[in-house]
């Protein structure tokens, strides 16, 4: 019952390919919280409410209360601690974990008050969000932190070419680099927020 | 698309990632700043979690909640059937199977009032080797009204049936109770008291000292 616990050891590890390249020094400092968090120390759930717990409260608050969202965001954290072994580097980030914590409590939250809504036929329909909406929510908040975390340069040219939807060219004239460059920036960028997101339901 | 466990992902995958950015407004990336009292409840509730990683001292001194100690004596008396359910995994092919079971009851004594019409039977489920708490029949108030939950807890009794320690299994919906899994490193031949108690939603995560029905697993 126990998942084989995975090690990411960045100095001795063979990044594959363009892996290797993300490998700044940011991303190795989480990946040492990943790493000890999953081992059990205590000290590592604390760097890991630190590097994260904000980004869970955000998230919850977006569908909750000030109270709920402080409740849920602590569960998610006591959760991911019990639960520390099933996290396996190798799948996503630790933020990526986390937050599929909070999709499913805040979807669990929402199914609640819905019923509750529901038998109260009498009174006013209550607005509640739709669990879909939650889960992609989640997502863009990740993928949002994630490009926070890139190298500025890789972070620019994806800005550029998704939220300004500039083309590879026009983002290469803008920035004074070669399109080769642009192109392998983005590529490169674009592993390191799948890796940051969790795993996708297969 | 070549799959030879490419670590940095399949083409979906990239694609998901682009769509999401697509659609992604300013609000996705503003980080609300954590109020201050989050952190005391994990750690709270963290600490005694790993408590029981120590070597078991049946008298050391309690760390949680005083106020648990109001509820405590009740468990005296249903602490006696200490049997030792004895969860040996037993792994034949078959489904979940019911490793123990338990009558919760009221305590007019000791504990909440908003129990005193409360019930429930709970089972201890194996399925395969994870332990599951599944709350079978119940009639269980409803806190909401003062902005509280119901939560289920397991408790392992020192030798006076006192709670020497006690894990959370969960928030439950009295409309909807479900089951509720056993943390792995928790054997509930050890913490085999099983307890409902109401929690205001106050940021504490430590037992409210507010139970409504407690009783002690026992083998099937």
């Amino acid at each position: 019952m126990c998942t084989i616990l995975l090690q990411r050891e960045p100095q001795t590890q063979q990044p594959r390919g363009y892996a290797r390249s993300v490998s700044t020094g940011e991303l190795r400092v989480i990946d040492a919280v990943e790493a000890a968090f999953a081992q059990g120390d205590e000290d590592a759930l604390r760097a890991a409410y630190d590097a994260h717990g904000s980004l869970v409260y955000s998230f919850c608050r977006r569908s909750l209360g000030d109270d709920r969202a402080k409740d849920v965001t602590q569960e998610v954290f006591v959760s991911a601690w019990r639960a520390r072994e099933r996290f396996d580097s190798s799948k996503g980030s630790l933020a990526g974990w986390l937050m599929g914590i909070a999709k499913n409590r805040l979807i669990d939250n929402i199914r609640a008050e819905r019923r509750h809504a529901s038998r109260r036929a009498d009174s006013e329909p209550v607005e509640l969000p739709v669990e879909s909406n939650v889960e992609r929510v989640g997502d863009r908040m990740l993928v949002a932190d994630a490009l926070k975390s890139l190298p500025e340069r890789s972070r620019t040219v994806i800005e550029l070419a998704y939220l300004s939807d500039l083309t590879h060219t026009q983002i290469a004239e803008e920035t004074s680099l070669p399109l080769g460059t642009v192109k392998s920036d983005i590529r490169r960028g674009l592993a390191s927020i799948r890796r940051y997101l969790e795993p996708s339901h297969d | 698309m070549t799959d030879d466990h490419e670590p940095d992902g399949t083409d979906t995958d990239i694609e998901r990632v682009e769509a999401l950015l697509r659609e992604m407004s300013s609000e996705d990336g503003e980080l609300l700043e954590l109020p201050d009292d989050v952190w005391a409840g994990i750690e709270a509730e963290v600490d005694m979690a790993d408590d029981q990683a120590d070597v078991v001292v049946l008298d050391r001194p309690r760390r949680f909640s005083s106020r648990m100690a109001v509820v405590s004596a009740v468990a005296a008396a249903a602490v006696i059937i200490v049997g030792g359910i004895a969860v040996v995994t037993q792994r034949d092919e078959g489904g979940p199977t019911v490793v123990a079971s338990a009558e919760l009851a009221y305590d007019p004594a000791s504990f909440d009032e908003l129990g005193a019409d409360a019930a429930a039977n709970v089972s201890l489920v194996d399925d395969d080797g994870i332990l599951r708490v599944e709350i079978d029949e119940s009639d269980l108030p409803s806190p909401s009204g003062e902005s509280a939950d119901l939560e289920l807890w397991l408790i392992e009794p020192d030798a006076d049936g006192n709670p020497a320690e006690l894990v959370s299994l969960g928030v439950i919906d009295p409309e909807k109770p479900g089951d509720f899994e056993v943390p792995a490193d928790y054997d509930p031949d050890v913490y085999f008291v099983v307890d409902i108690s109401v929690e205001p939603r106050d940021g504490n995560a430590n037992h409210s000292g507010r139970s409504i029905l407690r009783g002690p697993l026992t083998e099937t």
